[in-house]
């Protein structure tokens, strides 16, 4: 006997399926079916996956592309593709139907049925009788050869009503009658969740769904023999007939790029050959070397042979625009670094500094897409995006989708609130739950919170969290994939409305895009180009040369640049600025180009996890030797001293040393970025050891690739990206090397973006010298700005840095500002700002120079009399003698400014209390090593990367610099509150100090002395 | 007007003491009073304080740091109530009282000098009062009610009787104390006027230009150049008394506690007025249904506490609760006075009770347990149908229910022929009560239509069809 299950919803039908596609399928494949068609409701979003888990495993069950639709109350109907012509025909319906509706919820018209040319129809009749005879004369008027009746078998006390009402309308309206589930799952375990999901989605609880729930587990694949017994073997048999009928495969769907990207006379290659050339005169004037000839010959052809042509004119075309337009770009990824590239101006790594091969990243063998990702400023990227959608039409463009996941926090309290649990309740749960603690877990952690484990409903709740963790929970937009086509997109794959206004998404994620060989173009932001451009515009302003990207790169690496960057003085530059960066920086020296490359991608979980940052510091500073198992091993490691370090090397040494073929190492590739989900990494472990020991590599060496190649898991670093972004981190340093003020205040004016603050990048300024002015009515303009003061730069903070002024309000300020500037408050306040723009200007302290202290300006403001046409020429006296101290007016400048230019919360607080022996952050360097240390500064940061083996990392912050604290596990543990909640920390903890003079305080005890000065809004990062 | 003096009494914990004094809670056991709105406890005894509960703390936290923490669920209009029963029982020793809901009394106590002799002895009279229902208070004493009132919920607890002593301790409180709107205490705090004593620093006419008058009328108040206070308080020409229950109540016995409470209260109100009552209205309210109301009607207008509380307890014997009761209201339906009534003392007319209270009567003689009614509650699962006394039911649904459900199934004996099924269940995992059942409509040789299912390798009969 043969089946086939022709209707089946899986997890992509939101909260309502209870299984991954995966998991249908295979399930499927177990029980014999013939075939089995994912059908969620008007999506193909889970299509993608089921097809390759079926490649992947080869399993021996055949997939059929479909969609559910429920139209009105009474008809419910599948439509099923059996060939290629109804896949786009099935893409048509889905993305009419959605785009008609906000994003989430589609709105069937009768007309999208009738327009159905070559779909299959399965009918699943509705229990009013009324209804479905109307339903089956319509299907018989307008699709009498394609609709079949699907019966489904639920043992709910109702078969009978509904095999009575198949046989009735088999008869009246000749439809044919084939078998179905309906499956909701894969299997009966399921049962539970599949309730919690449908709980969710009615946004009630189980209990209270009542009828409305599935009344047993008749809803999972159920075995051959069992079905035998349910249905008459007439309708199972039409099933696997209809099945039959359905050849069509993912697998047939092409992309075609634009046409409109060549001009006529040419063909796509010789229109990139042109463009190639004419780059090559502008990026070797000085004529090419025959190496790199022969290199673009190389990549060229290759790009012919795979047929890339078009993605990379469609890039070139992008970068052109925003050229033209004045936006700063950079071009990363696989295919970035390449030569052409280079001479499309996509990036500007220059390959005669950076030796990486654009072979290594297209291969022919391995046939993956070239991977190119472009960043543009971030306040500007919107206008490429336009620039995309008017060149292309919205018709054939698209963004990509992102499947946003149940993650613990969502699962735990969508589950409670779906068992009944009270909100508050989860709330606190959550809260209290330290997710980065590995030793005790989750489960256990919330005994607690006052959640018994051993208490049943806890343990369902605990059960089905785990369960529905990373099931997909809807659909987002990716962050700028862009996918363009030369025809409507519908017919290649649904389009929907995404939550932003005019944006589209396709209903596949990169993942599945990959999957199909179909090509994105990711347009993504980097706040530091706009940081970068702002530094240039301020200095082409000064000097007659321009300054430029290609400009800072071609005076090569300046040693004084390397220095600052030793000495871990890159707060505010790109990449190199976090903590983790900062601390490695004096331990890995970088003295070149190639050092940063390594930088970048050292500090990465993946090599941190595989244990190789040792390894190569100690070979780089000649501690250890440097060894090669084999030629092969050592041509693709020699650069980073025998310690594989980027992602490309991995895989490059499955090829080599382990025989992997390139569509295996392309299998590796994608499991390494999904391990932690789904384990699949363990599949290749044999085959990578037995690959490395019959080519005479030893077992223990073979065992370590593996666990490096865990350890990269989905974090490691690829050179392709480290290379685009090194020139992004040197110039960076450049600027904040020669032009710190420049530097600082287009940083300020690029906020929100990067690692510091404003109150951080103030500091770090003031560190360096720069005075810094405080933001004024009559001198700051919206933007933050330099000032000279007798021929020396300094910063004057701009009116964007008061809170809750609005810009319109900066804007009048800055036009209706006299030219000697506001003489009184009554004056401004006739300007037309409104109340809540004075007010936010006041707590910014902005009218210091016309009315004393923020207390004077705002009982000034407050008096509504004042602007009354008779009072305004009135003196304005006032009894009124209040003025903060310097606690209100510091708390009041970071409440309105995030930052006090005044004095610093430790500096205040030493007034007032005293911490016995504190040391001070400036006067940590005189401490001995391994002494005990008394310190006290505000949290600015608390990290707890996952490579730390459960430590975090604190920053703290005194009036004299930063400190570094380490924070161990179970320290954390035993003082939860102090670690947790403190905006002002004392640590007495034992000073460490590291060869290379990094200092580090590990904490001993943990004291919150926020209440030291209450309300202080300091701005921490937490946990990122 | 700083020659005036007033006394307030700020009840801070009113709903809690309620409870207390009924009795229905133990005060050695962590109490608290519970504000849903808010979520947040607003009223703690002693045990709750010490399990490491905080006033404002909200539920889960709370509900963390102590297991067995018992909850009052918090009503404005219930605590406005005890306030005016204070009210009521205060207004026999004073006469001048503002009720300040939900938790506050002014009493003006400087025209009462001259009968009780000094100020203390006010007090003394005043406190005696509180502390027989067993109210925790803060109090102090001022030149106006918004004064007084400030002082006490700074819990001054002091009877302030110097001008000048008035003046320094309200120059000491913080704006944020005043019952000021947020918006104009958070304009006064930015504007650096901390303290009461800087405001009234500040000109009336420069606060004038800045706040409504509402404000400025209540900176007079507490500054004693004059006084705002609410209407005084005037004891009801009726009775009513609406106790809105800290539990949900499910026995009518559970009742008589508060009901012995407000018939006390009717006693003195109708002593005070030499008038009693043939007629009272009791109202109960369910959550979810509408109100019952019952009358009591006794045959004579004296007033006599066993009699009406063996009535209303008789009544309420024979009263079903629908569901359980959250609140209740006794009103006297017509007052009449002793004098210029014919009062028949000694009429032996006999009660007559509706058919339907007699049928509910014997209803409860005979048990709860005897009666059922069949329904189909929201659920796949038919046992839960017995439970049920609702008839929403789903067409389709009811069509297998049997019209008499067992109350344990019983093993089956004979072989019956199985005219239906199976219907199968598996539902019910969330509860205690899981269940994974196929059932069967089996005809036995009697013709007996049942319904019977099949679980662990076992035949049982779950009901019988009519």
């Amino acid at each position: 006997m043969q089946y086939a299950e022709l209707v089946t919803q899986s997890n992509f039908s939101f909260l309502y399926g209870a299984s991954s596609p995966e998991e249908l399928v295979t399930t499927a494949a177990f029980l014999s079916y013939q075939a089995i068609a994912i059908t969620d409701e008007c999506s193909v979003a889970g299509i993608v996956r089921a097809h390759s888990e079926i490649s992947r495993h080869h399993l021996p069950v055949k997939l059929i592309c479909g969609s559910l639709f429920n139209f009105g109350e009474s008809l419910q109907f599948v439509l099923l593709c059996p060939d290629k012509k109804a896949w786009s025909e099935l893409c048509r319906i889905i993305t009419n139907t959605r785009r008609r509706s906000p994003k989430g919820e589609y709105a069937l018209a009768e007309w999208d049925i009738k327009s159905v040319r070559h779909c299959i129809i399965i009918w699943l009749p509705h229990h009013n009788d009324e209804e479905n005879a109307r339903w089956g004369e319509w299907f018989k008027r307008f699709h009498p050869e394609r609709t079949y009746i699907g019966a489904v078998r639920h043992l709910d006390g109702r078969d009978h009503l509904r095999f009575a009402q198949y046989e009735a309308l088999h008869d009246s309206f000749s439809l044919p009658v084939t078998a179905c589930t309906h499956a909701l799952f894969h299997h009966s375990e399921r049962l539970a969740l599949q309730h919690v999901m449908h709980a969710m989605k009615e946004n009630t609880t189980v209990d209270k769904l009542g009828h409305h729930a599935v009344s047993n587990a008749e809803r999972a694949l159920r075995p051959l023999s069992k079905l035998q017994k349910l249905y008459p073997a007439a309708w199972l048999a039409t099933a696997s007939r209809i099945a039959s009928q359905c050849v069509f495969s993912p697998d047939e769907l092409k992309y075609q790029y634009p046409a409109e990207l060549v001009p006529a006379g040419y063909n796509a290659t010789s229109w990139l050959r042109k463009c190639v050339e004419e780059g090559i005169t502008r990026r070797f004037p000085e004529g090419i070397s025959d190496a790199v000839r022969a290199i673009i010959e190389k990549e060229l052809t290759l790009i012919e042979e795979q047929q890339y042509e078009y993605f990379f004119l469609t890039i070139y075309d992008i970068v052109q625009f925003a050229a033209a337009n004045d936006i700063l770009y950079q071009g990363r990824g696989s295919a970035a670094n390449s030569v052409v590239c280079y001479c499309l101006e996509i990036t500007a790594v220059d390959p005669r500094q950076i030796n990486v091969l654009f072979e290594r990243f297209i291969s022919k063998e391995r046939n993956e897409p070239p991977d190119i990702d472009v960043d543009f400023e971030h306040s500007r990227r919107e206008e490429v995006i336009q620039y995309i959608y008017s060149k292309y039409g919205r018709e054939r463009t698209a963004l990509a989708a992102t499947v946003i996941s149940f993650r613990f926090k969502s699962a735990f309290r969508e589950t409670g609130k779906a068992l009944g649990f009270p909100e508050s309740q989860l709330d606190y749960v959550i809260k209290n739950i330290n997710r980065r603690d590995r030793a005790v877990p989750w489960q256990t952690q919330i005994e607690s919170c006052g959640l018994n484990p051993q208490n049943p409903k806890v343990s369902q709740l605990i059960s089905l969290t785990e369960q529905i963790t990373g099931f997909p929970r809807h659909l987002s937009q990716h962050v700028g994939g862009f996918v363009i086509s030369a025809g409507p997109l519908y017919e290649l794959v649904p389009v929907e409305n995404a939550a932003m206004a005019d944006r589209t998404v396709i209903q596949w994620d990169k993942d599945d895009l990959e999957t199909l060989g179909l090509l994105k173009v990711d347009v993504l932001a980097l706040g530091m180009l706009t940081a970068i451009r702002k530094t240039f515009a301020l200095l082409n302003r000064q000097f007659p040369v321009p300054v430029s990207i290609p400009f800072i790169t071609a005076l090569g690496d300046d040693q004084q640049v390397y220095d600052m960057i030793c000495k871990a003085d890159t707060v505010g530059t790109f990449q190199i600025e976090s903590r983790a960066q900062m601390t490695m920086l004096p331990r890995l020296r970088p003295r070149c180009y190639y050092d940063l490359v390594v930088q970048i991608a050292i500090v990465r979980p993946g090599p941190i996890q595989g244990d190789m940052v040792h390894p190569y510091l100690l070979r780089r500073h000649g501690k250890e030797a440097v060894s090669y198992p084999s030629e092969e091993v050592r041509q693709v490691l020699s650069r980073t001293m025998g310690v594989p370090i980027f992602q490309e090397q991995v895989i490059q040494l499955a090829m080599v040393a382990a025989g992997f073929s390139g569509g295996e190492a392309d299998q590796l590739r994608r499991a390494m970025a999904s391990w932690k989900k789904d384990g699949r990494i363990y599949e290749f472990r044999d085959r990578l050891i037995k690959g490395m020991t019959e080519r005479n590599y030893e077992p223990a060496f073979a065992e370590q690739l593996f666990e490096q190649i865990k350890g990269f898991g989905g974090y490691g670093f690829p050179e392709s990206h480290s290379a685009s972004f090194a020139v992004l981190a040197y110039v960076s340093c450049w600027l904040k090397c020669y032009f710190p003020a420049e530097f600082y205040v287009a940083l300020l004016n690029s906020l929100p973006m990067g690692f510091y603050s404003a109150s951080q990048l103030v500091q770090d300024a003031r560190h360096h010298e720069i005075t810094v002015l405080p933001v004024c009515v009559n001198a700051s303009d919206f933007d933050h700005k330099i000032e000279l003061k007798a021929g020396i730069k300094q910063i004057r903070l701009g009116l964007r840095l008061v809170k809750g002024l609005s810009e319109n309000g900066a804007v009048l300020l800055e036009s209706k500002r006299p030219e000697e500037g506001y003489r009184s408050l009554t004056e401004l306040k006739m300007s037309g700002l409104t109340e809540s723009d004075l007010s936010s200007l006041a707590s910014a302290d902005a009218f210091f120079s016309i009315s004393g202290n923020r207390y004077r300006a705002r009982w000034q403001m407050m008096d509504k009399h004042s602007t009354l046409p008779l009072f305004t020429d009135q003196n304005e006296q006032l009894p009124f003698n209040f003025a903060p101290d310097d606690k209100d007016a510091l708390l009041e400048d970071y409440a309105s400014t995030t930052l006090s230019l005044k004095q610093h919360p430790v500096e205040l607080i030493l007034r007032d209390y005293s911490v016995r022996q504190l040391t001070l952050a400036r006067e940590l360097i005189n401490r001995p090593n391994k002494s005990v240390v008394h310190v006290l500064g505000c949290v600015t940061c608390r990290q707890a990367p996952g490579t730390a083996s459960g430590a975090t990392f604190f920053t703290l912050e005194d009036h004299t610099g930063n400190m570094n604290v380490v924070v161990w596990q179970a320290t954390a543990r035993h003082q939860h509150q102090a670690y947790l909640k403190s905006q002002i920390l004392q640590v007495d903890g034992i000073l460490e100090r590291s060869p290379e003079g990094v200092i580090h305080i590990i904490a001993g005890k943990l004291t919150d002395r926020s209440s030291w000065l209450d309300t202080l809004n300091s701005g921490a990062r937490n946990f990122h | 007007m700083a020659d005036q003096r007033w006394l307030y009494v700020y009840c801070y914990r009113l709903t809690l003491d309620n409870a207390l004094h009924a009795g229905v809670t133990d005060n050695s056991l962590p109490v608290a009073v519970y504000h849903q709105k808010r979520n947040a406890l607003i009223q703690l005894n002693r045990a709750a304080r010490a399990a490491g509960i905080e006033q404002d703390m909200g539920l889960a936290q709370a509900a963390a740091l102590c297991e067995n923490l018992e909850l009052i669920d918090y009503d404005e209009s219930m605590e406005l109530s005890l306030l005016k029963n204070l009210a009521s029982q205060l207004y026999e020793c004073v006469a001048e009282i503002s009720v300040s809901p939900p938790d506050g009394l002014a009493i003006r106590i400087d025209n009462l000098v001259r009968y009780y002799g000094s100020y203390e002895q006010i007090w003394e009279a005043v406190k005696a009062v509180i502390l027989s229902r067993n109210i925790r208070c803060h109090y102090a004493s001022a030149w106006s009610p918004d004064a007084a009132s400030v002082l006490a919920r700074q819990q001054t607890n002091i009877l302030l009787l110097e001008n000048e002593s008035i003046r320094r301790a309200l120059n000491d409180l913080p704006v944020s104390s005043l019952l000021l709107s947020q918006k104009e205490s958070h304009a006064l705090y930015r504007a650096g006027i901390k303290h009461l004593g800087a405001l009234f620093e500040l000109p009336a006419t420069e606060i004038g230009k800045r706040f409504n008058s509402d404000l400025l009328k209540y900176l007079f108040s507490l500054k004693g150049d004059s006084y705002r206070a609410g209407p005084f308080y005037h004891p009801p020409a009726t009775f009513e008394q609406t106790v809105i229950l800290p539990f949900e109540v499910t026995g009518t016995d559970k009742l008589n506690v508060y009901l012995s409470k407000i018939l006390k209260d009717l006693a003195i109100f109708l002593r005070l007025r030499n008038a009693g009552t043939q007629w009272l209205i009791l109202t109960l309210c369910y959550r979810e249904t509408d109100p019952v109301t019952l009358d009591i009607r006794k045959s004579d207008l004296r007033f006599s506490f066993d009699e009406w509380a063996n009535l209303i307890a008789l009544k309420l014997e024979t009263t079903e609760l629908a569901e359980p009761v959250i609140q209740f209201t006794l009103c006297a339906g017509e007052i009449n006075e002793y004098a210029g009534k014919e009062a028949d003392f000694f009429n032996a007319r006999k009660h007559f009770f509706a058919r339907q209270q007699l049928l509910s009567k014997l209803t409860a003689r005979l048990g709860n347990q005897a009666v059922s009614d069949a329904g189909w509650p929201e659920d796949h699962r038919f046992t839960m149908a017995k439970a049920s006394r609702s008839h929403a039911c789903s067409e389709q649904a009811a069509q297998h229910i049997p019209a008499f459900i067992l109350s344990q199934p019983q093993r089956l004996t004979g072989t019956p022929k199985i005219e239906f099924g199976p219907v199968r269940i598996e539902n019910g995992w969330w509860d205690n009560a899981p269940e994974q059942r196929d059932y069967f409509i089996a005809l036995n040789q009697q013709g007996q239509r049942m319904q019977i299912f099949r679980e662990q390798g076992g035949w049982y009969i779950s009901g019988w069809y009519a």
